[in-house]
């Protein structure tokens, strides 16, 4: 009787982070897409500002690379989610769903130590970066750094409701075969 | 420094990220150089690594090809080309080489070429009675192309990295992605005997060129846009890619009306994904590639290569054979960013042309992204079509000893990529 109550639970469980991580991505996914537009749109002015109205705008350039710089960390933890990060699949695909599914957990508390490193040496990273000026708008770094910690703590999140879901539901940890389109 | 090189081939081969493993092992170094203390440098380097305006050229051509996608131009595209060359034996597969050639000028990824073809030219071949596996490999061996003749993306990363001029580049990969389209067409034409390739269309008349070039002309403007924007050094490659997106929504939207609003959406989610996977691996590379020239490898490399010999070509020879067997195991963009910056100075320590040790170098990295066992657009065809990579990997090789033999031609001949440059005067 525990057993079976064990493995509904375990599956409740793993459905609710596949829920929770689906709703996550989402909402990333949606903020990278309007980071991006912005950035698109951008450098747009930057070109148009150039050369069609001679008035060079300063900004554009730098602006442009910190918003590059946010919606491509913040898009790491959307490939964790859909588990589109480019791996050597040919072991993976030679093991039993079972063993696959044992070193697919390891190498996700592989990947969250490297992020939760990365989260917490890059908020040392961003104080310090409050008492340097970038070039523009008088801003501090602390908003550009930022994005290494946010997007890392972010990734160890999805790498935990991911690796909750693909070991509890079982279901296929889809091969991380190089997504393109 | 043993530790390091072992956890890398480890991780890598269980099957963890290359990203991950690019970062992990990055730390790993900088923990044995400087303990604790010098750990803030992997947030520095993650960081700075991205902290580059021509990365920027990056998701944006990426952008602009998913609109131009979007708004029909491959099929216009398609059908110019097959009104060229349908007519042949074989004239499908042939097309759809010429098609891939024109893409080419509008993308800058190949696998973003792979998808697109993948998904429309391979069901159109098989129903018109090619061989699954033939009609895959036509499309992986096009696929490389576009990464050739620019916008690439590849070349973006190699110019930012080595100070080599991007403008440069792009021109003087024009005339090997030319003749690697047409040395596939011969291996089509050389096969269309023995497979029995289906005979094409009846000889198209001239008006029909004439009209089908019409309809596509809109779409064979924009290489001339970028191309010309940057090699005449109007604009850089950043806003030469912004102006491309910005011509492609003008088209997709107002001209042939097929990209709505919302769906503008879809593709910058589609792109910032594609830019995610990229970027992760550029970002945790430069963590491992800080430790590496701490460690002075390039220089150890270096002297392993000049040490197995003193003859240029056979140093050359030796580059290409490691990076054409890394890129059969390795994602191309991971071995460019780490050993892309060594070879490129190897190579022109011994006298070849920057210019030149770019375009060889990216040409042997876009090869690996058709060789198994693991090949960018070998597993996306693989994937879009259900057909099986050894079954595609069979059909692929006459094309892959065609355009490893364009690489070749790259190496030992010095005008097939300096003569575009140096005639606009780069």
């Amino acid at each position: 009787m525990t057993i079976t109550e064990n493995i509904s639970s375990s599956q409740q469980l793993g459905a609710a982070s596949a829920a929770l991580g689906a709703r996550i991505n989402k909402w990333v996914e949606w903020l990278c897409a309007g980071l991006l537009a912005v950035m698109v749109l951008d450098v747009g002015v930057g070109v148009f500002g150039r050369y069609l109205i001679d008035i060079p705008v300063t900004w554009s350039e730098e602006l442009a690379r910190y918003l590059m710089i946010w919606a491509a960390l913040l898009a790491v933890s959307c490939g964790v989610a859909r588990r589109e990060h480019v791996a050597v699949t040919a072991l993976l695909d030679r093991l039993s769903k079972n063993q696959r599914r044992m070193l697919c957990a390891g190498i996700d508390m592989l990947g969250f130590a490297f992020f939760a490193f990365l989260c917490y040496f890059g908020v040392g990273m961003t104080v310090d970066g409050s008492t340097q000026y970038a070039t523009i708008f008088e801003m501090t770094m602390f908003i550009p750094f930022a994005a290494v910690p946010v997007s890392s703590a972010l990734v160890c999140l999805q790498l935990v409701l991911t690796g909750v879901r693909d070991f509890t539901i079982g279901g296929s940890p889809a091969m991380l075969v190089k997504e393109a389109q | 420094m043993t530790l390091v090189l072992l956890s890398f081939f480890i991780f890598l081969a269980i099957g963890v990220p290359i990203g991950f493993v690019l970062g992990i092992t990055g730390v790993f170094g900088i923990m044995q150089i400087g303990g604790t203390e010098m750990l803030t440098m992997a947030p520095q380097r993650y960081f700075a690594g991205l902290d580059l305006f021509t990365f920027l050229a990056m998701p944006l051509f990426i952008f602009a090809g998913e609109i131009m996608n979007k708004a029909g131009i491959t099929l216009r595209l398609a059908e110019f080309a097959d009104a060229l060359v349908g007519h042949m034996r074989g004239g499908m597969a042939q097309s759809c080489m010429v098609s891939s050639v024109l893409f080419a000028g509008i993308t800058g990824a190949a696998v973003a070429e792979a998808a697109a073809f993948g998904s429309t030219m391979v069901p159109a071949m098989v129903s018109k009675g090619y061989k699954k596996p033939f009609a895959c490999a036509v499309v992986v061996a096009g696929s490389i192309i576009g990464p050739t003749i620019p916008p690439s993306n590849l070349m973006v990363i190699y110019g930012s990295m080595m100070g080599v001029s991007i403008a440069g580049l792009f021109a003087a990969g024009i005339l090997p992605g030319l003749i690697m389209g047409l040395f596939c067409m011969a291996v089509i034409a050389g096969l269309g005997r023995r497979l029995n390739l289906p005979k094409g269309s009846e000889r198209p008349s001239l008006l029909r060129v004439v009209l089908a070039f019409r309809r596509s002309l809109s779409a064979l403007i924009m290489p001339f846009i970028i191309l010309g924007g940057i090699l005449s050094g109007v604009v850089t490659p950043t806003e030469a890619a912004a102006i491309a997106v910005f011509y492609a929504l003008a088209l997709g939207m107002f001209v042939f009306r097929q990209v709505r609003l919302d769906d503008l959406v879809d593709m910058l989610v589609r792109t910032a994904r594609v830019t995610g996977v990229v970027f992760l691996i550029i970002a945790a590379a430069s963590i491992l590639s800080w430790w590496m020239t701490f460690m002075q490898l390039p220089q150890m490399i270096t002297h392993l290569f000049l040490g197995l010999s003193s003859d240029p070509a056979m140093i050359i020879l030796m580059i290409l054979l490691l990076l054409l067997a890394l890129g059969m195991f390795m994602d191309i963009n991971a071995i460019l960013i780490i050993l892309g910056p060594i070879l490129g100075a190897l190579a022109t320590s011994i006298g070849m042309n920057p210019v030149q040790a770019g375009i060889m170098i990216v040409l042997a990295l876009n090869i690996g992204l058709m060789t198994p066992p693991v090949g960018a657009s070998l597993f996306v065809l693989s994937s879009v079509s259900g057909e099986r990579i050894e079954r595609i990997t069979a059909a692929m090789w006459p094309f892959i000893i065609a355009e490893a033999g364009v690489l070749f031609m790259v190496a030992y001949w010095p005008s097939l990529t300096l003569t575009v440059p140096k005639f606009l005067g780069l």
